[in-house]
């Protein structure tokens, strides 16, 4: 009991501990001079003799990876190193499209229901093996099969067959993946999915060396056992500490990969990692602490990246008030988007005016112009009125919950303080991350609640399904038959644009009911060391590609 | 005393049960699972996972099932790190605890034990003073003060250490001084308080008439004696320090098991939170056992059959 008491002391413990910190180290260092930061696109090294000598890149990755076994891992922590270790049918550029990996090339059927990838021939695994379409096939029947028990197998059930399988209820000779011969890998989905060969680049989709898989359980993915097919070689990792990888000599395109090692350090508190980096320890960082944002902000080191996510609070619309679609409508014109950026959050967030952020393929020409960045206080109060509570008379309280931490008690305290000024108050209650997930999807108290969503693949799609009537991620109750049938239909869309218009619909219909409201769409500050080129934290789940970087001279 | 040691250690199976089973019971009560996410898993996917992990058998079973697996030496597959076991976190990162734990210990009796030996001898002059003062000081200032403020001085400004992670001597230096502050500290008070209670005893009295040199006496008669309190506190707090301090491993980014402690309760992650139940229990009775047994030594009076 000694552990649990222990724990929650540490809990609490850790709250003041980066508050503390945050003043502590915050305070210290005076600021440099002011560069242009927050620039995203770096110089090219065209000389080699730009090049330092040592191409060696440290790398904060924050945390232990969970699991570098491509079927079970599910952050992107772990992803990070999956990604260069492996490679999988493409590689995304900086835009997010497909660029050739393991696959030389790929076609759809008309129907958009049936892909054909066909691979090189002529790459090998780390042991000398040949990469053919069985290792993608057997990687991709494995993440599938109930005794794996992945829980991103969630991410295949486009395949035909695939959900049964996972189910239970199917075989995996009925799944739709045929390795027509070593280099054709052929798959059929259920119903069309535009966005399924740039999801190639996702680790659930990575190919898996079975042999060694099988001969070593689940210590394959241990240096000692690995069998990789990616740029890099995967040398050391020392659990909680480090991890060393170096260029792969035998990957396909080794030549031009200029970045000879890569060393991957674990330091999670955000503070002492800032440290690192300012002491020269590391050449990455990113997770930079609030507190500190506004130092940071100004240092040269400090780079931009769009991220695809978007932070919100849902209401209950079963819970009077929230009932009521114009008491909704006022609370989400009352916030002010642009304050709780500038004020709390700090890194340069995007004001939310609609569900999905911008990166999207499609974003430009989708409606989106739902939310304001600034507070629209009358029209709030009116609609208010119009609802019964003018100025806020007789509304019950309402409730914001959300998961203990501060950032998130900060913004909480700033809609609290919008919404006192259209009449409505407000108590803010937190709660422990897991005890949070279980009372926001299972007890009908819940009023407002604070969520987020990362893309998991970059498409309208990922953020709009979430609010599918009773949708596993739809906390709102909230259910339109109208908003099911757009994206339903979006899937059949006969070219992008209808399906972006099926897209804007959706959104349009999200707005006038409001069953949710975004606040800000994130953005990944990091910290890179000036040498370090090439440099680019991807959009979709901060996927860095190392074999493009280039260490210049320092 | 064999006979002593064969019985507490068999009374340690006993205990380690009851600990696993209130543990097991705090845990199943604490809402959401390894599993809550998010994403809203699909039902059958939640099933498989659960399945894996044998979740979905009656508790009782699972229970029992834990109780014969550990007797085995078998604690468990990791839910949140799923490539490794409960023995390997623990095979991990227990000696990292270990090594900085000693460390900081061996750190804290250096300059706890002097101080309270010196603060009490001089009593109620500067030297006292300016040792209680440090052992106030010592062990209010929290650990997330001291070591991002050491950090800042030592790896920052002057350059001379690195800022964090557990690499080579001299990243140990940080948190070392950071762990062993506070104990010292307490040390000093400890010693100080039972130093000044020894010094009134008859038999000192006896001794310093008979004329025994005062280092003789010191050193033989008063410190011997004074060191029991001490050792009693010493033996559960070095089990503390060994098993991880979360904050100052947290600080600098140290891969001890610290962190396992708080980590692992908020992943829910079950076999984790039961496997450092069980390590925890086992060393502070084990460091009880050793603390009964250095009481024998330091004290004739307390000799057992």
């Amino acid at each position: 009991m000694d552990g649990l008491k222990r724990t929650w002391l540490g809990v609490i413990l850790v709250v003041a501990l980066v508050a503390a910190l945050g003043v502590v180290v915050g305070c210290g260092d005076t600021t440099t001079t002011v560069a242009p930061g927050g620039d995203s696109t770096s110089t090219t090294a065209t000389d080699m003799g730009d090049l330092a000598e040592d191409q060696t890149l440290a790398l904060n990755l924050s945390a232990e990876p969970p699991s570098l076994d491509p079927n079970l891992a599910t952050d992107t922590t772990s992803a990070l190193v999956i990604n260069n270790i492996f490679e999988g049918l493409v590689h995304l550029d900086n835009d997010g499209n497909p660029l050739p990996g393991a696959a030389e090339s790929w076609e759809s059927s008309d129907d958009g229901l049936t892909y054909t990838f066909n691979l090189r021939g002529t790459d090998t695994w780390s042991n000398g093996d040949p990469v053919t379409s069985m290792d993608f096939k057997n990687s991709w029947t494995r993440i599938l099969d109930p005794a794996t028990a992945a829980d991103y197998a969630y991410m295949l059930y486009q395949i035909v067959g695939a959900e049964d399988f996972n189910g239970g209820t199917g075989t995996a000779d009925a799944l739709g993946i045929d390795a027509t011969d070593p280099n054709t890998l052929v798959v059929t989905l259920t119903s069309p999915a535009p966005w399924f060969v740039p999801m190639m680049n996702h680790q659930a989709f990575f190919p898996i060396p079975k042999a060694t898989v099988d001969a070593f359980g689940d210590k394959w993915t241990e240096p000692v056992n690995i069998v990789t097919n990616g740029p890099y070689s995967f040398v050391e990792w020392n659990h909680d500490s480090d991890i060393l990888l170096t260029k792969w000599a035998d990957f396909r395109e080794a030549e031009s990969i200029t970045l000879e090692t890569v060393k991957m350090s674990m330091i999670n508190e955000e503070t002492t990692a800032v440290a690192a980096f300012e002491n020269g320890e590391i050449d990455v960082q990113d997770a930079l602490p609030t507190a500190d944002m506004p130092r940071l902000k100004q240092l040269p080191q400090y780079k931009m990246f769009p991220t695809l996510g978007v932070y919100y609070y849902g209401f209950n619309t079963k819970q009077p008030p929230l009932d009521d679609v114009k008491v909704r409508k006022a609370l989400a014109l009352a916030i002010d988007r642009q304050a709780i950026i500038d004020n709390i959050a700090q890194a340069d967030q995007q004001a939310a005016s609609s569900i999905t952020p911008p990166g999207i393929p499609g974003f430009d020409v989708m409606v989106q112009d739902f939310l304001k960045p600034t507070a629209q206080v009358d029209e709030a109060k009116a609609l208010l009125a119009e609802a019964g509570f003018p100025d806020g008379a007789g509304m019950p309280e309402i409730v914001i919950y959300h998961n203990t931490s501060e950032g998130h008690a900060a913004i909480a305290t700033a809609v609290q303080e919008q919404w006192k000024a259209i009449g409505v108050n407000v108590t803010i209650k937190n709660m422990e991350w897991k005890q949070y997930l279980d009372f926001v999807q299972n007890n009908d108290d819940v009023m407002v609640y604070r969520m987020g969503w990362i893309a998991d693949f970059a498409d309208a799609y990922n953020f709009l399904e979430l609010f599918r009537t009773n949708s596993g991620n739809n906390y709102t109750r909230w259910g339109s038959a109208d908003f099911d049938k757009a994206l339903t239909d979006s899937l059949s869309a006969a070219d992008d644009a209808a399906r972006w218009d099926l897209y804007t619909q959706a959104e349009k219909i999200a707005s006038d009911e409001m069953p949710i409201m975004p606040i800000y769409w994130y953005t990944n500050p990091d910290l890179v060391q000036e040498w370090v080129d090439g440099y680019f934290a991807q959009p979709l789940g901060n996927q860095v590609n190392l074999w493009v970087i280039k260490i210049l001279k320092h | 005393m064999t006979k002593l040691i064969v019985r507490r250690v068999l009374w340690t199976i006993p205990v380690v049960i009851v600990v696993i089973f209130l543990t097991f019971l705090l845990m199943k009560a604490i809402p959401g699972g390894p599993f809550t996410s998010e994403r809203g898993v699909p039902e059958e996917i939640l099933r498989n996972m659960n399945a894996k992990y044998g979740l979905d058998r009656p508790w009782y079973e699972q229970f029992f099932r834990y109780i014969w697996h550990a007797a085995q030496g078998d604690l468990g597959v990791s839910m949140t790190q799923k490539s490794r076991t409960v023995v390997d976190v623990i095979g991990d990162a227990f000696p990292v605890s270990i090594h900085l734990g000693v460390l900081a210990f061996g750190l804290a009796m250096l300059i706890g034990i002097p101080a309270g030996v010196v603060a009490a001898l001089k009593h109620n002059t500067f030297w006292d003073y300016g040792a209680m003062f440090y052992s106030t000081v010592g062990w209010a200032l929290p650990h997330f003060i001291v070591g991002p403020v050491l950090m800042y001085v030592f790896a920052l400004k002057l350059g001379w250490l690195p800022t964090s992670r557990w690499t080579g001597p001299q990243s140990w230096i940080l948190p070392t001084i950071t762990l062993g502050t506070a104990l010292s500290a307490y040390f000093a008070r400890l010693t100080r308080g039972s130093m000044l209670e020894t010094l009134q005893q008859d038999y000192v009295r006896t001794a310093m008439a008979k004329g025994l040199p005062f280092r003789t006496v010191v050193l033989k008669h008063v410190l011997r004696n004074s060191l029991i309190p001490v050792v009693t506190q010493a033996g559960p707090l070095l089990g503390f320090v060994i098993t991880g301090s979360f904050i100052t491993e947290y600080v600098f980014a140290i891969p001890g098991l610290g962190k396992y402690f708080v980590s692992s309760v908020g992943n829910r992650d079950y076999s984790v939170v039961m496997g450092l139940a069980v390590l925890l229990s086992s060393i502070i009775i084990f460091a009880n056992l050793v603390v009964d047994i250095l009481y024998g030594v330091l004290d004739p009076r307390i000799r057992y059959e």
